[in-house]
């Protein structure tokens, strides 16, 4: 027999015994506006039920007892006896029965707190499966009040900080406690909440689905006997890793400091970079079981509206059941999934996060994701890092320059040598050719075979570098240098030149500051390689075309990917190089801020001669 | 609409796959031509030398030969080419040749015949170096097999010219250069010489005869293959080939190579060896030489006479001073840059007096300075300067200053 049944047969001797109050048990309704009435009905006859209750308790518990003696009783009996069709049939009606009962739909967020303490158990009961589900704990006791008022507490185990608990709600409501009951009723949470709980966010709430939430989260409910509201408590404290350093997004010069999994951590990382009354954090709740929170950031006064209420229609449109982390919602918002660039910016870093901020750019957090998500994003963001603006220009450009030799060097390097060694041979000096014949003599395969064989080799090492335990981590780095280069080499498998192109077309993609954008040029120069092989240099200049037509088409939130150079827009002096800090005047025209300027003309005000703000 | 597109698209990708450019060719399918010789046949017409890479592993260890050289009779270069693969199992191809060399029996028999296929050839480029060899071409490609200092003759034959802007006796010459010496109604194509050494211990002796002052004119006035000298390479490169349309007419030696680009701009530093101009006998002044600014060339016309007027600027350091007198200073100094300002532009105008008078062949392109009287090019053409070059009048007038004097300022002198 489940719960429902049980439920259904205390409903019924409710009924039966109290005739006449039936409204006041508690309250099946279906919409607000009877639920509102029968409480202010419920109100009236308050008193009535109060006493009742009180007495009621003990026969009730002793009555819900024997009934569950029974149910474990029943089935073991039925199950050794053999059973005619006719009886057969009939416990099959009753299993249906039984089934279509439970089926019938029950639907907390339509649910409000009763002021029967039991029923309220038993609704709990049955939302959370209570005996069956172990880590929801149900904590009943007396609220030392003259006379003990009864009551529970409700929390899930691992969410909740059970300190707090002990501490701030159990030991104040029994221990600390020692007053006459001057109120009664619905009013004793308000008391409770105003004079007898010390926790800094305490909420007296009606609706089941609110409570839920709060619970879901780490909150801690305390239902009391006779009272049609539900005081809850702030109690989250779950084990979380701390604020490490980045993992991804490492940089030299700079704060090491790194998102973590709790949103609010990160929210406040943020903050704590931008003190700003005007950083707004929206939250969202995505996955209609998981029912994460997302966190639109934004600074109200700068950002542009229409894309704020672009990123809100996005996500709040979004019907999934699941929404894990913030690379899961990336795939549900971004504007091109079947390309291969990524069109929103993932970082790690709560500074980066703050300098698109300022920028004028929404950031979206997930929780329980150590990444936030920028939008829009461009493909110049993508590829510039938070270390070229904390070094100074000059250094900060040369990264810039390596990384632009290192774009290309990652798409192209295998492609280019395929089509010089199998088509243009001409194209490089004479002593470098006949090196690389010299290299290739012993080697049995065709030169794209061999291209491919150690592209997926070196894919392969940096897959199982990923995926391999951390113990037996240092293997893998052993067993790729050693088997692949040097044994390949020497068994006459590939040529050691091939070596050097494979490598350093791994190590420019590794210099990619963006792990997505990496990902897409490095799937990139497959496709390249073919077409090299299949047509030359004929076939990389048309692969190049396709590639930056594919790009000039793709939009990020309505921005285009190629914004400030193709359409050509006003920018400052940071697109593939940077200027000085004290040049960047205007913020970026594509994402049409509320504020255009940033600083004005002569920034360093200590500047003698404002010649347009240069020293000279 | 977008099935439409993609279909298109996959369609446009499968004709590109059917056409193709199918001419992907492996390295390790190629045989490589180094450098091609072409000599007078004895049973076909052409007898085709090739000198073809094997690629080396770089971690070999033990030197093994890096080209292997073969000859092919046949009646034309590319027929030639393609008959040796009958004995050789690589595709021979012509798209890393460095050098051109034709034999001195074929250049004085005309050389257009040979040009032709070279200029048009897909797989051979215009700065292909040309060269004549004094004998023969595959004598000269044979000997020059055992290198010294480089692996492969493409190497060395690029490091070769190089050189040539450090001591103005070797010519740069390229296919393209003596096409366009061919050409042109205004200039006579040139080459450069090349020679296998000569065994010359008996000349030796009957050469000391000269005086040292002729001994220090003469330094460097050598055909290739004449060089007093033991050991190096078994080739040389110096001096040049003249000739006239397209027909070998004579050579010019190291001395008068470097003369001759000074002339055309090309010079950029030597070393020049003066005899003392107060003892040429017993001492010697050494100055390096190099390019003052771009020779300044006019040709003038007045109906009757046709006169070249030249002028070179030349700037000096001076390397030694045998005597010890202090040539660095003063009145001595100036004597010194007259003298050496008068032999220059002597030297300059007998070389251009030996291609009037001896080849009647206007290397040097003074030609293309005349173009500029006329109005249209067939005018130009019909005026026929080559006709015209032996006749002319030559003044060579050269600047040279002394600017710097080495690491002394001035020489201190000897006590006994």
């Amino acid at each position: 027999m489940s719960f429902f049944q049980q439920l259904r047969k205390k409903i019924t001797n409710l009924i039966v015994f109290d005739e006449g109050k039936e409204q006041e048990g508690f309250l099946l309704v279906s919409e607000k506006e009877n639920g509102d009435q029968e409480r202010q009905e419920g109100k009236k006859s308050k008193q009535k039920e109060k006493k009742k209750s009180n007495k009621q308790g003990k026969a009730d518990k002793n009555k819900q007892f024997r009934v569950k003696k029974e149910a474990f009783k029943k089935p073991v009996r039925v199950s050794k006896t053999p059973l005619s069709l006719a009886e057969q049939r009939e416990k099959n009606k009753e299993k249906n029965m039984e089934k279509s009962m439970k089926k019938e739909p029950f639907f907390p967020e339509k649910l409000f707190v009763s002021s029967s303490l039991e029923v309220n158990k038993g609704y709990l009961e049955k939302i959370y499966s209570l005996p069956k589900n172990k880590d929801i704990i149900l904590r009943e006791f007396y609220i030392a009040l003259h006379p003990p008022l009864k009551a529970f507490v409700l929390f899930i185990d691992g969410l909740a900080e059970k300190e707090i608990i002990n501490n701030s709600i159990l030991k104040p409501l029994m221990v600390l406690l020692d007053e006459e009951a001057k109120i009664e009723g619905s009013e004793i949470a308000e008391y409770i909440k105003e004079h007898l709980l010390p926790g800094h966010d305490v909420q007296v709430l009606e609706k089941y689905q609110q409570i839920l939430d709060w619970v879901n989260y780490g909150g801690t409910a305390i239902f009391i006997e006779g009272c049609a509201q539900c005081l809850v408590v702030e109690t989250k404290g779950w084990d979380k890793r701390a604020v490490g350093k980045p993992e991804v997004e490492q940089v030299i010069m700079g704060p090491h400091e790194a998102f973590n999994e709790t949103l609010r951590s990160n929210t406040g990382l943020i903050r704590k970079a931008l003190r700003n009354e005007n950083l707004i954090t929206e939250m969202v709740k995505v996955g209609s079981r998981n029912k994460i929170d997302v966190a639109i950031m934004y600074l109200e006064d700068l950002t542009n509206p229409q894309l704020i209420a672009e990123v809100k229609r996005r996500i709040t449109s979004i019907k999934t059941d699941y929404v894990g982390v913030s690379g899961v919602l990336e795939q549900f918002i971004e504007d091109e999934p079947f390309r291969l660039s990524p069109q929103i910016l993932t970082t790690e870093r709560p500074d980066r996060v703050v300098s698109f901020l300022v920028e004028g750019h929404v950031t979206v957090i997930v929780d329980g994701g150590p990444q936030a998500l920028i939008v829009p994003a461009t493909l110049f963001s993508l590829l510039h890092s938070s270390e070229d603006y904390y070094l100074r220009m000059p250094y900060g450009n040369f990264l810039r320059i390596l990384r632009v030799f290192a774009l290309f060097i990652a798409i192209l390097t295998p492609s280019i040598y395929v089509s010089i060694v199998t088509f243009h041979q001409e194209m490089i000096p004479t002593e470098l050719l006949l090196a690389i014949a010299a290299s290739r003599a012993t080697v049995p395969f065709p030169t794209i075979f061999e291209v491919f064989a150690m592209e997926f080799a070196f894919e392969l090492i940096r897959e199982a570098g990923v995926r391999v335990p951390g113990v037996i981590g240092n293997t893998i780095g052993i067993v790729g240098a050693l088997i692949l280069g040097q044994a390949a080499v020497q068994a006459g498998i590939v040529s050691p030149i091939l070596i050097i192109i494979i490598a350093i077309t791994g190590l420019a993609s590794f210099a990619i500051p963006n792990y997505s954008i990496s990902f897409a040029f490095r799937g990139r120069r497959f496709i390249f390689t073919i077409l090299a092989a299949f047509f030359g240099f004929f076939g990389i200049s048309g692969g190049l075309f396709l590639f930056l037509l594919s790009l000039v088409n793709m939009k990020s939130f309505g921005v285009p990917f190629l914004a400030p150079i193709s359409p050509k827009t006003k920018t400052g002096p940071d697109v593939v190089l940077r200027g000085p800090v004290w040049s960047m005047e205007e913020r970026v025209d594509y994402l049409d801020p509320l504020e255009r300027s940033r600083q004005p003309n002569i920034s360093r005000g200590w500047i003698k001669n404002r010649r347009g703000g240069r020293a000279k | 609409m977008i099935p439409k597109v993609k279909l298109l698209f996959i369609t446009v990708a499968l004709l590109l796959l059917i056409q193709g450019c199918w001419g992907a060719r492996e390295t390790d399918e190629m045989g490589y031509i180094l450098m091609m010789g072409i000599d007078k046949g004895k049973e076909n017409i052409i007898r085709a030398t090739f000198q073809i890479a094997v690629p080396q592993p770089a971690e070999g260890g033990e030197a093994k030969v890096a080209t292997e050289i073969i000859e092919v009779e046949a009646a034309s270069l590319f027929g030639a080419q393609q008959l040796a693969s009958a004995f050789i199992s690589k595709h021979l191809t012509l798209i890393h040749n460095k050098a051109v060399v034709v034999s001195e029996e074929i250049a004085r028999e005309g050389l257009s015949k040979y040009i032709n296929p070279l200029v048009r050839s897909r797989e051979l480029r215009r700065t292909t170096f040309l060269m004549v060899a004094k004998g023969k071409a595959g004598e000269f490609i044979e000997k020059n097999k055992g290198l010294i200092f480089e692996k492969y003759p493409s190497r060395q034959l690029d490091i070769f010219m190089a050189s040539a802007d450090l001591t103005g006796f070797i010519l740069k010459s390229d296919i393209h250069r003596f096409y366009q010496g061919l050409k042109s109604p205004g200039q006579q194509p040139t080459t450069a010489l090349v020679a296998v050494q000569k065994n010359k211990e008996e000349q030796n002796e009957e050469a000391s005869s000269r005086s040292n002052e002729e001994k220090t004119i003469e330094e460097i006035a050598y055909l290739p293959g004449e060089i007093p000298r033991k050991g190096g390479n078994k080739i040389d490169l110096i001096g040049q080939a003249v000739f006239k349309e397209d027909q070998l007419v004579g050579f010019l030696n190291g001395k008068e190579t470097r003369y001759y680009q000074m002339l055309t701009g090309e010079f950029k530093t030597s070393i020049f060896s003066f005899p003392e101009p107060k003892d040429p006998e017993e001492n010697l002044i050494v100055m390096e030489i190099r390019r003052g600014r771009y020779p300044e060339i006019r040709v003038k016309a007045n109906g009757i006479k046709t006169v070249i007027e030249v002028n070179l600027f030349l700037e000096g350091e001076t390397l030694s001073i045998q005597s010890g007198k202090n040539y660095e200073k003063g009145k001595l100094e100036k004597d010194l840059e007259q003298y050496i300002s008068a032999s220059i532009s002597q030297e300059v105008t007998q070389l251009i007096k030996k291609t009037q008078e001896e080849y009647a062949s206007d290397i040097f392109g003074f030609g293309e300075y005349t173009r500029a009287f006329f109005w249209t090019w067939q005018d130009w053409v019909d005026y026929a300067w080559l006709e015209k070059y032996p006749f002319c009048e030559v003044k060579v007038q050269t600047f040279f200053n002394i600017r710097r004097t080495g690491m002394m300022v001035k020489t201190a002198p000897t006590h006994f």
